[in-house]
């Protein structure tokens, strides 16, 4: 039935009403609904998930409703590992890093893989073509080699990295 | 909530996105990443699902280790086995041995490179072709491979890399040979066998837009009868693979008033055109295009297509690999193609499967 609702509890304790349709984007809880045969009534919990992020994955669902069902990965579509992310995600993804990883992990754990292969995207974005350094400023990572680590580090990858 | 805390199974999903340098660059930033990545097979298993698909997944993750060797496989590479193919070449004197193309392509006129390749060829001519044979590789033959091709591997160190990650990187890494690096074949030897220089390269000539800005050309004229050029794939994998050749055609007037002359005689000649590419393996099923697909209505379509300006990638075929092989490819195009000319940029075997 077109409109009907189910609720969600984040676990900040705010409860959401969604569209059984835009909640059955994500696998995770269309299984609840159809093999747990939880009663519609029940308010589901969603443990991993605070209020602010899971605004975002309503936000994000909601305009993704009517994607066509994104097709098994096999070989055929294997190709299609593409870095683009459209315009409408682009926006939709100007968020901090935190709240990046977080909708990554929502995402996961969500199991809605549209919003999974976006926000991976988003990030391997970040990373393309940047040297080890550039990569730990862009995500604060802390070089926690010695020197003479890294210079072993340098020999390891030798075979592969010079021609 | 920082990058490297995100479980290993989002990491794998990132990577998926990433080249092999962008993977090594994040492998590098620090201890956690440099773990995840370059201490863990599972790491690059996953990769190679993601990126070469479930097929050569299958292949060299589950299946070419495990599987035997075929039956015939250490006969060929006894010391008696090269012996044996010494002595049985010994039967040519110098003057046919330079004028027998299969010989030419495997180079066999100076050493005893091709003897393997040869063996298999003949056998192959005596029994039916089979796709039966499994694909099997040990990882001392792995090993081998890198050892033949990369200067910073050695026995040690190579044990410290992840198998998966070496394979990985064998997929990745371009299999590639440039014209101007090849040799030439002139199957035209004179009865003393003066003249006859052992390793001859084609002309090179220049052209902005092929990849090296060199390139060489497949001709024919009146004296050197039958042109073309060979080369040799050094330590390639068991897989089956695309072959591709980057080539170029060209009608230039050099050649048209030497074809004139000729066709005004004997029109039939002007179809009689003929290209033939040959590859063949030491352990593997050949690779055969000859006159049937590289014909004069091959040359003339293409002609349309491309005109004598732009390169394009023609693929000659798929060859199969059974076990660790070189592969040897000739490459030529015969007397009447007259003024039509090939030119030659580079060869490449990209693995399917």
């Amino acid at each position: 039935m077109a409109g009907h609702k189910i609720k969600l509890q984040s676990n900040d304790g705010d409860i959401f009403d969604v569209e059984v349709e835009i909640a059955k984007l994500s696998i995770t809880i269309k299984t609840m609904l159809e093999d747990l045969s939880m009663n519609e009534e029940e308010i589901i919990p969603l443990p991993n998930i605070n209020s602010a992020i899971f605004k975002k994955v309503i936000q994000w669902t909601t305009h993704h409703k009517d994607d066509p069902p994104l097709p098994p990965e096999d070989d055929e579509n294997r190709e299609k590992n593409t870095n683009d992310i459209s315009s409408w995600d682009q926006e939709f993804l100007k968020v901090d890093q935190g709240t990046l990883f977080e909708l990554i992990l929502a995402a996961n754990y969500l199991d809605i893989k549209g919003l999974l292969d976006v926000t991976c995207t988003s990030v391997a974005n970040m990373i393309k073509g940047k040297t080890s350094e550039e990569i730990r400023q862009t995500f604060n990572i802390k070089n926690d080699f010695t020197p003479q680590e890294e210079e072993q580090i340098k020999k390891e990858n030798e075979w592969c990295e010079n021609k | 909530m920082y990058i490297n805390n995100l479980p290993h199974y989002v990491l794998y999903n990132i990577c998926k996105y990433l080249s092999f340098i962008d993977i090594i660059n994040l492998s590098k930033t620090c201890k956690q990443l440099y773990i995840l990545i370059e201490k863990d097979n599972y790491f690059w298993m996953i990769l190679i699902q993601n990126h070469f698909g479930s097929k050569l997944y299958q292949r060299y993750v589950n299946e070419i280790f495990q599987n035997k060797k075929n039956s015939n496989y250490v006969l060929y590479r006894t010391e008696k086995d090269i012996r044996k193919f010494e002595k049985y070449f010994r039967r040519y004197s110098e003057f046919q041995m330079c004028n027998i193309w299969l010989l030419n392509v495997l180079n066999s006129k100076d050493n005893s490179d091709g003897y393997i390749a040869h063996k298999s060829i003949v056998e192959q001519n005596q029994r039916p072709r089979t796709n039966e044979l499994k694909m099997s590789l040990t990882i001392e033959e792995l090993f081998e491979s890198y050892f033949n091709k990369n200067k910073y591997l050695n026995k040690e160190n190579i044990l410290q890399i992840s198998i998966y990650k070496l394979i990985y990187f064998y997929f990745i890494e371009s299999k590639r040979l440039l014209g101007v690096d090849l040799f030439a074949i002139d199957l035209s030897c004179t009865r003393n066998h003066r003249h006859c220089p052992v390793q001859k390269y084609l002309n090179h000539e220049y052209d902005s837009n092929s990849l090296t800005g060199r390139c060489v050309r497949l001709y024919s004229i009146r004296s050197g009868y039958l042109a073309g050029i060979k080369g040799k794939f050094k330590s390639i994998l068991p897989g089956i693979y695309e072959i591709i050749c980057r080539i170029k055609l060209d009608k230039n007037n050099e050649y048209l008033t030497y074809y004139n002359e000729r066709c005004s005689r004997n029109h039939a000649l002007e179809k009689n055109v003929e290209g033939y590419f040959y590859a063949l393996a030491d352990y593997g099923l050949d690779c055969e295009c000859d006159g049937k697909k590289m014909n004069f209505d091959w040359f003339e379509s293409n002609y349309l297509l491309h005109g004598n300006t732009n390169w394009y990638n023609e693929t000659m075929g798929k060859i199969k690999v059974f076990e660790l092989s070189d592969i040897y490819f000739g490459f030529r195009i015969k007397l009447d193609y007259g003024y039509r000319n090939i030119l030659f940029d580079y060869i490449q075997l990209n693995i399917i499967e």
